[in-house]
């Protein structure tokens, strides 16, 4: 009986923890503190109750897991692609735009630190290491005020408390990456620690093959991300966490040319990562009131570094850079009861930007000579916020304000948000939601490269790029049971100094070292209607996720500016999961997971029709003997390019299973998990091209098997 | 069972190698005709046209000509004259833009569709050389006036004689195709490494056949010094091409076009491509205009020849 009342005390503790309070409090587990501050002599976390709402969808590890992703990770954020809202960037990828943002425009946050890197492998999966994930949130409307600085979907990562009284741990083996995790007692009940780190395995296997093979050039990878956690329970009131995460992504390609009279070498090496040292304090004022102080560093950087080599003598080497440095302190006050929930607190933080496209030359007569002309932005914001829920027999109205007062080279700019929400509970398992978001952004990543992955050029926001903002609509209702889920809901939403590149390829170009010309402002607007329904049963369970929706764009200098469609405004997007235990046994399962996506394709800008130009002064009086062909061709003739994503590529269709086996010893728990990305060997279009005559298509991903072993204790 | 999953890693691993393949589309791509028109004023004594038709990107670069137009430049309203039809494609009209007036393009078809677009023509950049101080690879300069965008090339020739190139350039002359300067209101939009890898003494980033100086406000009466640099002949010209912001936007959206897809083998021909500026309406191609003075040189003689251009 009194195992019982634990469990329904920690389900109610965390349903309304999830559900209400999770924005206020530093760890979703942190109510297993007030429990034991009941005088229960111990407890155990038997499992996790998801909320699903309109605008709020918390999972952990069970329901990602089943889902199969190119390189066989478990990847928290690969969920967020099969909900309601989100429209899918590059195929396999990461990049997710929620109701019309880009993908900047998200804030994902590691135990309530941003983290400004989170893909791996150009977004091929997350640098978030699964094993330490206790619980993800992603909300796409009624934010709380305690969350700023995004314009779009916030998703809240909390990792596991280590467990203060024996060892856990778990070791994992794919073809791309190897995984360890500990967690466990240095002091039991007192002092405990986690520590999880993955390798990717890449660089090995590319050396063998090479090896066994004649494959020209040189290739290679290396991906690594740690996460480390101490955990000091001071006492019943009060907790003291220090964590360090990590991520490195490096990559190098080297070709060589040979020939008799001489040997050329071009090396490019890509380089990004994330470095995030966080302290906090839990203070539990008493069982209604707590206290969470947080102070952080955050670095993130990527950089890109081509050199050429001419008969062993370097000949030119460039290099672009994006840095942004963020130190912040923070404390949060929390209050609740069974009727009322109660927020603020105050932010303070400081940031140093460099703009991607810092430029250093390094050529064999001018190695002294380094030229770096993109300067450091240096920008300080204090933030305070306030949140107020209060449940009157069936309506729940909720309010939040945020002030943000921020410096920018002797600018200052104060902004307010206001967020507003009413629930109204029809009945037990019904009920009505509206809500309204205002949000502002203060830095921007900016949009127009077709993939999202993060190298893309972040830039503080200045008198000249102002403070994104948007403002966003909700109306929608639910039908729930411990079943089922039924959820559907409109939403509106116009967006204003959004940032986009003119010509997103001038990026990639190695003559472009000014990326102000090439930025410009506009606005976004989008609307849409969201489905989700849910089924869970002993042996199955199923979703599925339907969004009608339309995404636009206003750009000045973008389409002679006229509005035109956003690169990823897919019309239709649908997402089906579903998982079947097709073995249960004490000591082993079996289970079989399937996934369909489907969406419209995205838009793309194509030529339509090829005119005499004005050539360029004195351009066929060159010197040069030889100009190449294409070089020629644009300095003659000019392609006459469609309206800005006028075109739609076919519909994205893909298939995944993947089957797992679990095996529960005495004292280790095996899991071998076999998946298939793209089961239908369906070449989806990613972009079109017009090549010898004829108009090609690029698909990034055919039929990809993956393979993942995994044991725990 | 191990045996298994290093035959099945190994599998993986040799399907991984096969990402990202590319294939034929039956795309159906709405190619479109346009009647295309370009002309560019100048401060000489005749203005040139070309109308022309576009062609489907499946087709060759034949592009047909437009017979029957009626071609009026108008300036502020009022017309100066209309262009006459001199060979295949290309039209004339002898006239002389004056600075600082806003000119009109308009092309009537017979079909009824009418083109137009509008410039104006910029006032003549004001510079003077600072002769003293020039000593090998660089020339000196003041720019005194600086509210219209002005492009800056280097002829030159080692071997030809000076006078047959002087007082125009001749065919022979030859564009270099790295330059270099420390103007500070430069657009590096085009910046290509170190000159001093190429030159020696250069102190200079170095760019790309042409530098593109902004426009600003000159605050002072000294003007705003600065040195062009390059490899320098004994004999040859420092062009600075005054440009409309039409012509502007057509230039350096062209050399970005032209930079980016330098190489067939390159991927980033596969994402979207470059616009290059258009200001035609109902059609395609650019009305624009440029003044263009030059400073000649001659060994260790320097001139300003505004005088004959």
């Amino acid at each position: 009986m009194m195992n019982t009342t634990k469990r329904i005390l920690v389900f109610c503790a965390y349903c309304f923890n999830a559900l209400y309070g999770q924005a206020q409090s530093e760890d979703p587990l942190t109510f297993q503190d007030s429990i034991n501050s009941h005088s229960l002599e111990t407890i155990t976390v038997l499992g996790t109750t998801n909320v699903r709402r309109n605008n709020t969808y918390s999972f952990s590890l069970k329901e990602v897991k089943p889902l199969v992703s190119v390189v066989g990770e478990t990847d928290v954020l690969r969920y967020i692609g099969t909900l309601p809202g989100v429209s899918q960037g590059m195929e396999g990828g990461l990049g997710f735009f929620v109701r019309g943002s880009n993908t900047g425009n998200n804030r994902i946050e590691l135990d309530d630190v941003p983290v400004y890197g989170s893909d791996h492998l150009f977004g091929l999966f997350s640098t978030i290491p699964s094993e330490v994930v206790d619980q993800v949130t992603f909300r796409n409307g009624k934010l709380p005020a305690i969350s700023g600085d995004f314009l779009s979907s916030l998703v809240k990562i909390a990792t596991i408390q280590p467990d203060a009284a024996k060892y856990r741990g778990n070791l994992s083996v794919s073809p791309f990456m190897a995984g360890l995790s500990v967690n466990g007692p240095l002091i039991k009940n007192r002092l405990s620690f986690q520590a999880a780190g993955r390798i990717s395995l890449l660089r090995p296997e590319i050396q063998l093959i090479k090896a066994m093979t004649d494959m020209e050039g040189d290739v290679l990878p290396e991906v690594a991300d740690l996460y480390v956690k101490v955990h000091y329970q001071v006492n019943h009131r009060h907790a003291v966490n220090l964590s360090h995460y990590y991520s490195n992504d490096y990559f190098k390609y080297r070709h060589v040319e040979e020939s008799r009279l001489e040997s050329s070498s071009n090396t490019v090496e890509e380089n990004w990562g994330n470095k995030i040292v966080r302290l906090s304090w839990n203070w539990k004022i008493k069982e209604s009131m707590q206290l969470n102080t947080m102070v952080y560093y955050n670095y993130f950087a990527s950089g890109q570094r081509q050199r050429t080599t001419s008969n062993g003598q370097q000949t030119n080497e460039l290099r672009l850079q994006t840095l942004l440095q963020e130190w912040a302190a923070q404390s949060a006050w929390s209050y609740r009861t069974n009727d009322l929930i109660a927020g603020a607190g105050l932010q303070a933080k400081s940031q140093q930007i460099r703009p991607a496209a810092e430029k250093v030359y390094v050529g064999e007569a001018s190695s002294e000579n380094h030229y770096s002309f993109n300067p450091d932005y240096f920008a300080k914001m204090c933030s305070g916020y306030a949140d107020l829920e209060y449940k009157y027999k069936r309506f729940t109205p909720s309010i939040g304000y945020r002030i943000n007062y921020y410096f920018i080279e002797n600018q200052r700019i104060l902004d307010n948000n206001l967020r507003l929400a009413l629930a109204v509970e029809l009945s037990k398992e019904t009920g009505l939601e509206i809500s309204y978001d205002q949000l502002s952004q203060f830095h921007h990543i900016v949009e127009g490269l077709p993939t999202g992955w993060s190298l893309d050029l972040i830039l503080p926001s200045t008198p000249l790029y102002k403070p994104e903002k948007a403002r966003q609509y909700y109306a929608g209702g639910f039908w729930s049971n411990k079943q089922a889920l039924l959820s559907a809901g409109v939403y509106y939403k116009n967006m204003d100094n959004l940032t986009s590149y003119k010509n997103a390829s001038n990026i990639f170009g190695v003559q472009n070292a000014n990326w102000m010309d090439e930025v410009v402002t506009g606005k976004g607007e989008s609307y849409g209607l969201e489905l989700r329904a849910e089924k869970r049963e002993e042996r199955w369970n199923a979703a599925a996720s339907y969004t009608l929706s339309k995404t636009d764009r206003l750009f000045a200098d973008i389409n002679q500016d006229k509005k035109f469609p956003f690169k990823f405004d897919r019309r239709h997007i649908l997402n089906l999961t579903g998982q079947v235990l097709t073995r249960k046994r004490e000591s082993s399962n079996q289970q079989l997971n399937m996934m369909l996506a489907f969406s419209s394709g995205h838009h793309i800008t194509l030529p339509i029709a090829m005119y005499q130009g004005i050539e360029p002064p004195y351009w066929r009086q060159q010197s040069v003997i030889y100009v190449p062909p294409k070089e020629e061709e644009n300095a003659l003739y000019r392609q006459l390019m469609s309206g800005t994503n006028e075109y739609l590529l076919p519909s994205y269709l893909r298939v995944d299973i993947s089957y797992s086996f679990l095996r529960i010893g005495k004292r280790f728990t095996h899991e071998f998990v076999i998946g298939i990305f793209n089961v239908l060997n369906r070449h989806n279009p990613y972009l079109i091209f017009y090549e010898d005559d004829r108009w090609k298509q690029l698909s990034i991903f055919p039929i990809l098997p993956s393979v993942k072993w995994s044991l725990s204790f | 069972m191990k045996s298994w999953i290093i035959t099945l890693t190994g599998w993986m691993l040799i399907a991984s190698a096969l990402y990202a393949c590319v294939q034929e589309l039956p795309f159906d791509v709405k190619e479109t005709e346009l009647p295309v028109v370009n002309c560019i004023l100048t401060n000489d004594t005749l203005q040139t046209l070309s109308l022309t038709q576009s062609v489907k990107i499946t087709d060759g670069y034949a592009f047909q000509e437009i017979q029957e137009a009626r071609i009026s430049l108008w300036a502020e309203e009022v017309k100066i004259g209309e262009f006459e039809r001199k060979s295949y494609g290309n039209w004339q009209l002898r006239y002389q833009p004056e600075a600082g007036i806003h000119y009109r393009l308009q092309v009537q078809l017979p079909d009824g569709k009418e083109l137009t677009a509008t410039t104006a023509m910029p006032e003549k950049t004001q510079l003077t050389a600072d002769r003293e101080k020039n000593s090998y690879p660089s020339k000196y300069f003041r720019q005194l006036t600086a509210e219209n965008p002005c492009w800056v090339f280097i002829l030159g020739e080692e071997t030809w004689a000076a006078d047959l190139m002087h007082p125009v350039p001749s065919s022979k002359v030859k564009l270099h195709e790295i330059i270099g300067t420390d103007h500070p209101r430069v657009d590096r939009f085009n910046e290509e490494g170190n000159l001093v890898d190429l030159v020696s003494r250069a102190t200079t980033p170095a760019y790309a056949y042409y530098v593109r100086i902004q426009p600003s406000p000159v605050s002072n009466e000294e003007g705003i010094p600065f040195c062009m640099q390059t490899n320098f002949g004994p004999y040859g010209f420092i062009f600075f091409r005054t440009a409309s912001e039409e012509y502007d936007q057509y230039l350096k959206s062209s050399l970005q076009k032209l930079f980016v897809y330098k190489s067939e083998d390159d991927p980033i021909q596969w994402f979207d491509e470059n616009k290059v500026y258009s200001n035609i309406s109902n059609g395609a191609g650019i009305f624009a205009a440029y003044q263009d003075n030059y400073y000649y040189f001659f060994d260790n003689y320097d001139f300003f020849n505004d005088e004959y251009h």
